[in-house]
């Protein structure tokens, strides 16, 4: 018996010749497709990833993404539940995402792509436990207090504007407070509004705090 | 509940020894064993910039007497004895009189 054995090539040798058979023909200018025709196809198809992309971004971008995982829903946002911006007189609620995601795209995916730490603890459960959260509730706060203030609070300020404060309508402390402090630029509502939605870790040390 | 009293305008005590009531609004104000957000304005070094009343310098003592540097652990949950006032209709009625109150009242040439 003499047969010409055509020796069984392994998986990444295949896939290595298909890998340069498309390179081949990627490289080469298309003899079937007009120019025209491949910028159109190019231009729907950048539009439909580009509207996939967004779409996904947003589905990440809700309170039922947010508290999908227990570390936030059984956590952060519990606590949330009891404070103003969740149950108040006009029913206008905040969200996960109002205060914690900018709304301007370049900033939002800034702060998208710090997020991929958060997958990081997730992975390994950095705060999986209530006990673990507690120990990290100061670091995290400090991170967004962080943030806050170098954005000049710009998540309150997307609701709160102070040049739509309307000063006659406020209690007399909180204008003594707003006209010497916020309208002066000399502090930005995270300076003094700090564990407004969530409880707050151990003060102590915290400027402006026992 | 009616809201609270937020006026900021202190009101008198009833007698000498009465906590001083307080004339703001209390709501979400975290008084915990992290913080107190009560002493973020109280405090004595916070009183410059808040210029609000500083705490009593009697919540600075133990109960052995003994002055501490800062707020004593037993005075530090404040509205144990601090509240805020809700303008409501009272049930019963109050029929309190102050000491002053009082001694108006006695006639002329009595002993004060």
């Amino acid at each position: 018996m003499t047969t010409t054995e055509v020796p069984k090539l392994s998986f990444w040798s295949r896939a290595l010749s298909f890998a340069r058979e498309i390179w081949a023909v990627l490289i080469r200018p298309s003899s079937i497709f007009s120019l025209g025709f491949l910028v159109l196809a190019g231009f729907v198809a950048g539009v439909i990833f580009w509207g996939a992309f967004n779409t996904a971004l947003e589905l990440t971008n809700t309170e039922t993404f947010c508290i999908s995982c227990h570390e936030m829903r059984s956590n952060v946002a519990e606590e949330l539940k009891t404070t103003i911006h969740y149950n108040n007189r006009s029913g206008v609620r905040a969200h996960c995402p109002d205060c914690h995601v900018p709304h301007e795209w370049t900033h939002k995916i800034a702060r998208k792509m710090q997020a991929s730490k958060e997958v990081w603890g997730k992975l390994f459960g950095t705060i999986n436990t209530r006990e673990k959260f507690l120990d990290h509730r100061l670091e995290l706060a400090i991170h967004e207090w962080a943030r806050m203030k170098a954005n000049d609070s710009l998540e309150c300020r997307n609701c709160h504007s102070a040049q739509s404060m309307d000063t006659t309508r406020q209690s007399p402390r909180a204008v003594e407070a707003h006209q010497r402090f916020l309208f002066t630029g000399q502090k930005t509502c995270i300076d003094c509004h700090k564990g407004i939605a969530h409880h707050l870790p151990d003060m102590r040390n915290v400027p402006g705090w026992q | 509940m009616t809201p609270e009293q937020n006026s900021s305008v202190r009101e008198p005590r009833n007698y000498p020894e009465q906590p001083p009531v307080i004339p703001h609004s209390t709501e979400g104000y975290e008084v915990s064993v992290n913080a107190n957000k009560c002493l973020s304005c109280h405090a004595r070094t916070r009183v410059r910039e808040s210029q609000a009343p500083m705490i009593s310098i009697t919540h600075f003592s133990d109960r052995d007497g003994q002055f501490l540097a800062s707020i004593s652990p037993r005075r530090y949950f404040c509205t144990q004895c601090h509240v805020p006032q809700h303008n409501v209709q009272i049930p019963v009625d109050n029929d309190f009189v102050d000491i002053d109150t009082v001694l108006k009242g006695a006639a002329p040439g009595r002993p004060r």
